[in-house]
């Protein structure tokens, strides 16, 4: 059956994944042994218990929920509107303007850290959460994103709304916002996962260890000369729950057929 | 709706002038009011940014001495002279050759096998999503380990098959073809998410209909779902021309660059002129010669999709 | 308000505020690292407590971010007080590192540590920072395979292998079909530059101005390498493919690891499943291994520069290094002469390095010291992968590097002009 497949293929395709996971639970010096100790004793929690030992793991995961959530919304409501105004209006400038937003994808943050941290200094944002919260939220990939999906809602819904004598903002509040539902989805699982994973610009930004976010943490584990594998594999381990679950609670809105069935005929 | 014609986009067009009948400033204004958010932050944490970068482009920067000297157009100058940046240029061309239709048909494939809410396939999506949440860390040393041509579980079970082992990460093809299998393994599931949502855009009724007139599944893909996700494919094809153009972390971790600059791509590049040179102005000089170049591939991308002129 | 009231909200307020009037806070940048992170916190907190004015702001990077970091802070205007950092980075600093020579007798200052080490942080008169610890390249091997195997490792430094007998020693091992690999070998410039030293050779010349001087010895080491890499006794998963060393030697299957004191830490806490052992590295023409270490220093544009240079100096003081060493519990060396440091269970294993050490001409440091070697690494080791796997004759080689090399220090002479 179909499903028995799927399962199946997606098993086989999480091998490397499975191999991090069982690893996490078994001590360190388990860890790269040849043959590999398959077997089910050595079992052991040490590396989740070096996990908690390692910091104030529970600031962390409140600094970067804190993060990822607020930075998510920032970024759904920025770029469905700036997908609407690129998708549904026409006006001067707008091919350039889209090309301009498309253009700063291409920019590797690498390069541009000092003036990234001058301008964040002039702000006023060094060292504090909204240093990470804000700056990328603007994402162009968002603004694509919406953009594409946009134009896939028939100008008929729009034009009948005006008709009536709706607002722009009252189009984009109850048309547009509700039928994009399932990319504002998508967009606001990959957008927490960007924010929750972001390790360069929290680096630039945070000083202190209590601004600190999961990843940061999580990267120190990687030392001088040595890495603390276990550690870091359980680590990571627990550090990918919470989007999972944002993930589960998110996609419930791919609904089939949604947004088509708003137009009959 | 005649269900025999192949849908067609008609009613899905690029939108609509702004009626110049009506003198409403509001009408007129709109579009900028409601783009503003997203131009204000890129304005203030890109194009700033970037404009000092070209400016420190201009300049010898000595970082050692905190000195910096003003050159001109010198680092573009010897950009283009530059044998590894040429390289670089290179790999990365072929790199997003590889890249960018493996995305799109597994990603496609996935998602359109996923698309039922069944629990299974609720699950089996979480399953393919979880690579892209890992850190480039995890995802690397995982591959690197698995990949390890002497205890590496890839090899060990050609070994035991009887088929010759492949040196993964050490041979100049064998690493480039593991860096694009990991990265492809690494970004799937983004890309699926953008069909999933695509899909959902897709009116049921058009696949009921296909299937009384005895529409078998192929046809059904051909002629209604891969039309109608016209859109989102484009959205696929230029972001992970983007994507790869910018890859760098986990290759870096995986590869390094090697074995001797085979993987080494353009931003890793650029990181080793600003970081470890300590050249930074060539390092943005790279990113800013790059700019219009990659810029000028999402358009001709966009114009292969019958998009409207964007230009 | 009743007089008295005021009164003591008079003293109340004085009090405070002369408590605050001095209260400094130095940033502090240190490198993540599970062995010594903790134990340097530890420390901060016994100054702050002998010296309450003075508050510390500490925050923990990977090193592998520790320039991209200290950079983009420095070019910024905002360097941090004190930073940690390695002897892959210090000299890059050394412009605008805060003279400690300012603040007491230079002379007498380096007199406290190795000659070995002082290259490092010194250019010129200078006095760049303090050593905190220091580290040997070394070689280890693996008990078990080596007793079934029936080889000796020396066990006194008249027995010290030569390059042949290294690698007949190893080729020995490798016959056990348990044994998998031969000598997990960490890809990296520093790593392999004990051969070129072991050879005769250096890399930049003593008088600075060209590369790769001693160009026999250059290829000595080179061809030895290829030999090794050839034969399989170095596993092409370590060299290009760039697999860390420990995590190879921990999978048992392993016959030596070339790298260094810091492996011990994890080795002997976090226990193998095999018993091993350190011993000495071959002789080439001489013995030879890489010193490292790590060291604070400041910033000349700090804001708390007088602050952070007394806690430097505070730190150079014997007793406080030597507490700080015993403190980690001794896996890590002392880079200070004269001081008895007890390296408890690590004694044993560190003996073979702290040998290979004392063997080690002072001209090493003053070469791995030289900032134009940092600066071209990922050249120069990519040069050295390519003559490995045999893509590049040693001679091609030698050319590259002499080419790289020379443009490279040419231009940095220019500028210190």
């Amino acid at each position: 059956m179909h499903d028995v497949a799927a399962v199946v293929v997606c098993l086989i395709f999480l091998g490397p994944v499975l191999w991090a996971a069982y690893s996490a639970f078994r001590p360190s010096r388990d860890l790269f042994t040849f043959p590999p100790n398959l077997s089910l004793n050595g079992f052991s929690l040490q590396n989740f218990q070096a996990v908690f030992a390692s910091g104030d793991v529970a600031r962390y995961a409140f600094n970067s929920l804190l993060v990822a959530a607020i930075s998510s919304l920032i970024t759904i409501i920025a770029s469905s509107m700036a997908g609407f105004a690129l998708a549904k209006f026409k006006f001067p400038g707008r091919n350039l303007i889209f090309l301009v937003i498309l253009a700063t994808l291409l920019i590797p943050l690498q390069v541009l850290m000092v003036p990234v941290f001058l301008v964040l200094k002039t702000l006023g944002w060094v060292n504090q959460l909204i240093g990470i919260i804000v700056p990328p939220a603007a994402t162009p990939t968002g603004t694509f994103m919406m953009r594409q999906f946009i134009r896939g809602i028939p100008d008929e819904l729009i034009e009948a709304a005006r008709l009536d004598g709706a607002s722009d903002w009252k189009i984009y509040r109850h048309i547009i916002l509700p039928l994009c539902a399932p990319m504002s989805a998508a967009l606001g699982i990959i957008s927490f996962t960007w924010r929750w994973n972001d390790y360069l610009w929290p680096l630039i930004v945070v000083n202190n260890q209590d601004k600190f976010t999961l990843q940061l943490s999580l990267a120190n584990l990687v030392g001088t000369n040595t890495v603390e594998w276990g550690t870091l594999l359980a680590y990571a381990i627990l550090v990918l729950i919470p989007v999972l679950i944002v993930f589960l609670l998110f996609q419930r809105l791919f609904l089939k057929g949604q947004v088509g069935a708003a137009v009959k005929g | 709706m005649n269900i025999l014609q192949p849908v067609s986009r008609a009613n899905q067009t690029q939108g609509f002038k702004v009626p110049t009948d009506r003198k409403h400033i509001g009408f007129r204004l709109t579009p900028y009011l409601f783009l503003l958010p997203t131009l204000g932050m890129l304005t203030a944490f890109s194009l700033v940014p970037l404009l000092y970068g070209f400016w420190m482009s201009l300049h010898n920067i000595d970082i050692l001495h905190g000195r910096s000297e003003f050159i001109g157009l010198r680092n573009y100058f010897n950009l283009l002279h530059d044998p590894k940046f040429g390289l670089s240029l290179l790999n990365t061309a072929g790199y997003t050759l590889a890249i960018v239709p493996s995305i799109v048909v597994v990603s496609l494939a996935i998602a359109i096998f996923l698309r039922k809410s069944t629990p299974a396939r609720l699950f089996a999506r979480v399953g393919f999503y979880i690579p892209f949440v890992l850190s480039p860390v995890v995802v690397a040393t995982s591959w690197k380990w698995l990949l390890n041509e002497d205890l590496g579980v890839v090899d060990g079970f050609l070994k035991w098959a009887g088929i010759a082992t492949v040196p993964w990460l050490t041979d100049d093809t064998a690493a480039r073809i593991s860096v694009v299998v990991t990265t492809v393994w690494n970004l799937v599931g983004f890309y699926m998410l953008m069909v999933l949502a695509g899909l959902s855009q897709i009116n049921e009724e058009l696949y009921d209909a296909a299937r009384i007139v005895g529409a078998n599944p192929w046809q059904r893909f051909w002629r209604i779902t891969l039309p109608m996700l016209r859109p989102t494919l484009l959205l696929i094809v230029v972001l992970a021309t983007i994507h790869a153009t910018q890859a760098f972390e986990t290759i870096l971790l995986l590869t390094d660059g090697g074995p001797a600059n085979a993987t080494r791509l353009v931003v890793q590049n650029m990181y080793d002129s600003a970081f470890v040179r300590l050249e930074p102005g060539y390092g943005v000089a790279q990113s800013i010669l790059l700019l219009p170049l990659i810029l000028f591939i999402a358009w001709l991308q966009m114009r292969l999709f019958r998009e409207e002129k964007i230009i | 308000m009743k007089p008295s009231l005021f009164r003591l909200l008079l003293v109340a307020g004085l009090s405070f505020l002369a408590g605050t009037a001095h209260a400094r806070t130095l940033n502090i940048l240190l490198l993540a690292n599970a062995s010594t992170q903790d134990v340097i916190q530890k420390l901060i907190h016994e100054y702050k407590q002998q010296n309450p004015e003075t508050d510390f702001n500490i925050s923990i990077v990977q090193s592998n971010s520790i320039t991209a970091k200290l950079n983009t802070l420095v070019t910024a205007g905002q360097p941090p007080d004190i930073v940690e950092i390695t002897t892959a980075y210090i000299q890059n600093y050394a412009a605008q590192a805060l003279d400690l020579g300012k603040y007491t007798n230079s002379q007498e200052l380096l007199q406290r540590y190795l000659p070995s080490y002082r290259p490092f942080f010194t250019s010129g008169n200078k006095v760049l920072g303090v050593p905190i610890e220091a580290t040997a390249n070394g070689l280890f091997y693996n008990k078990r395979l080596f007793q079934k195997a029936r080889v000796q490792v020396p066990r006194n430094e008249s027995e010290i292998w030569t390059w042949d007998q290294f690698k007949q020693a190893v080729a020995t091992v490798m016959r056990l079909p348990e044994c998998r690999m031969g000598v997990a070998y960490d890809c990296s410039v520093q790593r392999w530059s004990n051969l070129l030293y072991q050879a005769g050779g250096r890399w930049i010349s003593a008088d600075g101005r060209s590369f790769v001087p001693e160009k026999i010895a250059t290829e000595q080491a080179l061809v030895f390498f290829r030999s090794l890499v050839e034969t399989k006794l170095v596993p092409t998963s370590a060299w290009p493919g760039k697999t860390d060393a420990g995590q190879l030697f921990k999978t048992g299957v392993a016959a030596m690891m070339w790298s260094g004191n810091w492996q011990l830490k994890s080795l002997v806490d976090g226990g193998t499943a095999f018993e091993f052992g350190t011993t000495y590295f071959p002789k080439g023409k001489i013995r030879a291994t890489c010193p490292g270490g790590e060291f604070f220093f400041s910033f000349e544009n700090s804001p708390n520069k007088d602050d952070a240079a007394k806690f430097l100096l505070w730190w150079a003081q014997p007793a406080i290094t030597q507490h700080y060493l015993e403190s980690l519990g001794g896996s890590l060396l002392s880079p200070m002469s004269n001081l008895k440091v007890n390296y408890g269970k690590y004694t044993l294993y560190l003996a073979p390095m702290l040998s290979d050490l004392n063997a080690t001409p002072d001209w090493v440091s003053v070469d791995l010291a030289r900032p134009a070697l940092n600066l071209l690494q990922n050249d120069i080791l990519n040069e050295l992968i390519l003559s490995a796997s045999g893509r590049e004759s040693a001679k091609q080689t030698i050319l590259n590097l002499d080419r790289l090399g020379s443009e490279a220090l040419r231009s940095s002479n220019q500028a210190q002009r």
